[in-house]
């Protein structure tokens, strides 16, 4: 609780989501795990702080809504409020977009960490979505986040910069990191294909929160504007709304993730060619 | 046609997870140039302008500091800061 003199404001969960590698699927994340809090009847902001490269707004949906931006924000031209675009599904969903006709130097760490000083309280979950790289933006994403997801695929380069950013969100003085196993192919670490879960975590070293598979629906999503997390049906929909239930503390068992008869079919056929 | 498959699959996971362990132990240690090395490097240069003798050499100079410091200030340019001085 945050004591103001004019009462008391819960204090925002101020969570990065962050993966070193681009590709990965921050992005998709941010949303994904945004609206399944919002569906939990959250309230929510995301901000996405990928200067001169967002897409939150495509994923989201909301593209044609935005009129001023995080920098429009952070250089005093408009209130954070009058920035905000609300979610066309969910009421207690917003997003504060990036720019897209600057860089990553139009917003400093100062300025960040006074945005979300203003938003605090306001808001149960802050959702900072990070651009790939280590450089200002990364700065810019971590400096006032208290938690951090970080986002890897299971790929040897995907793991390398994971652990990397590890290193240097534990540098940020951010000791709540978490995993997310993003893209996920059961069938291929079935075959032995693939690094595993379990892999990863012993490479890694961090708490999983969850594990997303590889799903057309996602992209299928994406196309839309719309939220997997909103798709009942969609396995990847599951794993994101079992990943916001376990932020909301509750604890969720993982998904088992099995590959059908004919994938193992398949891969047993491989391996008897190895 | 053979070749090309049993190329793919010689390659298992462990094989995969080994080489990315000791990549990611080199990384861990590899320490940042700019934030370490050359911060260590302005000190021992710090200590060799205060009490080297001008014409010195900078590694007989460093010797007399310890080891770590000699192998760091192997590279370091003191000379020609040295000279810049003068």
């Amino acid at each position: 609780m945050i004591k103001y003199p004019w009462g008391e404001k819960q204090m925002s969960e101020v969570i990065v989501i962050t993966s070193g590698k681009g590709g990965v699927g921050k992005t998709t994340t941010t949303a994904n795990i945004g609206a399944a809090l919002a569906l939990s009847g959250k309230k929510v902001v995301m901000i996405d702080t990928d200067i001169g490269l967002r897409n939150l707004d495509v994923i989201m949906g909301v593209e044609n809504r935005i009129v001023y931006d995080l920098v429009d924000v952070v250089e005093n031209r408009c209130a954070y409020n009058k920035a905000l675009v609300r979610d066309k599904r969910f009421e207690s969903l917003f997003l504060l977009p990036a720019a897209q006709s600057r860089d990553k130097s139009a917003v400093t760490t100062t300025q960040m960490k006074h945005l979300i000083r203003q938003m605090e309280g306001e808001f149960d979950y802050i959702l900072i979505d990070c651009p790939a790289g280590i450089e200002q933006g990364f700065e810019n994403a971590v400096a006032a986040a208290k938690r951090a997801i970080v986002v890897a695929m299971p790929e040897v380069s995907s793991v390398r910069d994971a652990d990397r950013i590890i290193g240097l969100l534990e540098k940020h003085d951010i000791k709540d990191i978490k995993l997310v196993i993003n893209k996920l192919r059961p069938k291929m670490v079935e075959s032995g294909s693939m690094l595993g879960i379990d892999d990863m975590l012993d490479i890694l070293a961090i708490d999983l929160l969850g594990v997303v598979p590889d799903d057309e629906d996602i992209i299928v999503a994406a196309n839309m504007g719309e939220y997997v997390s909103n798709m009942p049906s969609s396995r990847a929909g599951q794993a994101y709304t079992n990943i916001a239930s376990r932020l909301n503390g509750q604890e969720v068992e993982l998904i088992k993730f099995k590959a059908t008869f004919l994938e193992k079919l398949f891969s047993t056929k491989r391996r008897k060619r190895a | 046609m053979m070749r090309f498959f049993s190329r793919i699959n010689s390659h298992t996971v462990q094989d995969a997870k080994n080489r990315l362990k000791s990549v990611i132990i080199n990384d861990r240690m590899n320490v940042s140039y700019d934030m370490t090395i050359e911060k260590m490097r302005k000190e021992v240069s710090a200590v060799l302008e205060k009490y080297a003798p001008k014409n010195a050499q900078p590694q007989v100079s460093v010797t007399c500091e310890g080891e770590a410091v000699c192998m760091l200030s192997a590279s370091v340019p003191l000379k020609k800061e040295r000279d810049n001085k003068r």
